[in-house]
């Protein structure tokens, strides 16, 4: 039952696989285990077998895109780049599947879909994982026998009995947020900038002011100082993202810096792919775009202006982050704590 | 919440009467059982042991954790022990039980993501391998995931990040290579 054993923990039907969260179920030996992950992160909430109430399954249209959706829209890109131009019924056929299969997913999730939800004396909790009918069926399939082990089964007319009680934790408990208390203090504060907020944004301005000034030429050394502009950028970003991690920091300035990283990713791939296409049909081609090769071209110009400009505005939007007053700080407390 | 506002039905099947689902309903022994009601502790006598915190009240166990006797009232039910409440909101230090963590940090994830997220910008790769390899030796030992069980992703992440180290250094052999032919 412990961690320590082998293997505590067997999986249940179901599983939310989210491009950032997901969630299943698995069983213990004498408790359902709910994990709940981000990424990095798993958070558990167990329900002893012998405390649960009720597990309540609602029909309802869930409209998720699962990473398992996704893939097949991929798969679905790939095939249909890939066959295009093999024959001229390919893209009939191609755009039927794929009207097909968008019809399927509506289907499955306006007519197939549920939420369920696991009560206990103190706790109601919603099963993420468990969202399709027939997922649903082969979750309760496995539980409920478990369950009748432990508690044995309801015998005559438990409708009545259930009109008569309460099931599930007081209302009060359910319209506090998970984990919080009443006792709860409100969270400290997180601020708006820090000084790695700051070097930050001075960065992106500055990263703006080397683009523009080295739009149509550019030596080694202003090549290099734009390589270390690049890692400066990003040990930031990850200064960043620890100090909102550690709550030091508002979530705005971690979402400028992904922007900023994925902006700088972006711009890197479509100058390699302005180099590939300026260099196709010359020998000699090098494996790196060489700037100089790149300033010639009018769209590499274009692409720089772009970047310039979006390193600009990210460093508004920084600045506007810095300055903005807190609204959190003049928000009214809730009277409902 | 809800249910004492729905018509149940035969079969579990119950209508929520502010939408309109349909809703179908497990009903298990526990939601039948009387309401426990508040606990009861009682007085202790002469020469009874009497709880720590409430020394007119009547030992019923001893906290697993830290040994002071403890009344009905305070006794928690804790890991298949019986544990005193200073002991639960302290977590008793290392002897906390695999049983109460609520949560656990997946570093064996961010291992293998690092590098594999550093693949869509290479030039961060010279940052992301080496961090990863850190990582992964600094955290080899801590406890994975609760209901995952090996430890592929760390594998996974080393052999990435040296692949990516070996194509860092090639990209920088020929960068140096190249810079040196040009200056010549």
């Amino acid at each position: 039952m412990t961690g320590g054993s082998a293997r505590p923990y067997r999986k249940l039907p179901g599983h939310r696989r989210g491009f950032i969260k997901g969630s299943s179920v698995w069983l213990g030996a004498d408790h359902l285990l709910l994990v709940k992950s981000t990424r990095f992160r798993e958070e558990y909430k167990r329900f002893l077998l012998r405390d649960i109430q009720a597990i309540v399954v609602a029909s309802m249209p869930r409209f998720a895109i699962s990473t398992r959706a996704f893939s097949l829209g991929v798969l679905w890109l790939i095939v249909y780049f890939a066959a295009r131009n093999r024959a001229p019924w390919a893209p009939a056929v191609l755009w039927t599947t794929a009207l097909c299969l968008v019809g399927a997913w509506i289907y499955f999730c306006a007519a197939s879909s549920c939420t369920c939800r696991i009560i206990t004396a103190v706790s109601r909790d919603d099963l993420p994982s468990l969202y399709r009918i027939w997922t649903v069926r082969r979750f309760l399939a496995q539980v409920e026998p478990r369950i009748a082990q432990v508690q044995g089964v309801v015998e005559g007319n438990w409708a009545e009995e259930v009109e008569a009680r309460h099931l599930g934790p007081p209302l009060a408990n359910v319209a506090a947020p998970e984990g919080a208390s009443a006792a709860t203090p409100a969270p400290a504060l997180n601020r708006k900038r820090t000084i790695a907020t700051d070097i930050f944004v001075a960065s992106l301005f500055a990263h703006a002011l080397y683009t523009f000034l080295t739009l149509h030429s550019i030596s080694n050394a202003a090549q290099w100082l734009g390589y270390g502009l690049a890692v400066v950028q990003l040990g930031l970003a990850i200064v960043i993202f620890f100090q909102y991690r550690r709550h030091i920091l508002r979530s705005g300035m971690q979402t400028l810096a992904i922007v900023a990283l994925l902006a700088a990713g972006g711009g890197y791939y479509a100058s390699q792919i302005i180099y590939g296409i300026a260099t196709a049909t010359s020998p000699g081609s090098q494996i790196v775009a060489d700037p100089k090769v790149l300033a010639t071209q009018p769209a590499y110009i274009l692409l720089r202006q772009a970047e310039a400009a979006v390193a600009v505005a990210l460093g508004i939007a920084g600045v506007v982050l810095s300055v903005m007053p807190n609204r959190q700080a003049e928000r009214p407390r809730s009277i409902v704590g | 919440m809800p249910l004492p506002k729905w018509e149940l039905a035969a079969g579990g099947v119950a209508v929520c009467t502010l939408c309109g689902a349909s809703n179908r309903v497990h009903i298990f022994p526990a939601a039948l059982l009387p309401d426990s009601g508040p606990v009861k502790t009682e007085a202790a006598l002469a020469g009874e042991a009497t709880c720590f915190d409430h020394p007119s009240k009547r030992a019923v166990a001893a906290c697993n954790q830290c040994g002071r006797f403890v009344c009905q009232l305070c006794s928690v039910e804790f890991a298949n022990e019986v544990w005193c409440p200073s002991c639960v909101a302290a977590g008793a230090g290392k002897a906390r039980p695999a049983k109460a963590e609520t949560y656990r940090t997946l570093y064996d994830s961010m291992a293998l993501i690092i590098p594999l997220a550093a693949i869509l910008m290479y030039p961060f790769m010279i940052v992301a391998a080496p961090a990863s390899l850190v990582l992964t030796v600094m955290k080899w030992k801590q406890p994975l995931s609760l209901v995952r069980r090996n430890r592929w992703r760390f594998l996974a992440a080393i052999l990435v990040s040296l692949a990516e180290l070996g194509l860092c250094g090639a990209i920088v052999y020929i960068l140096v290579h190249t810079s040196f032919r040009g200056a010549k």
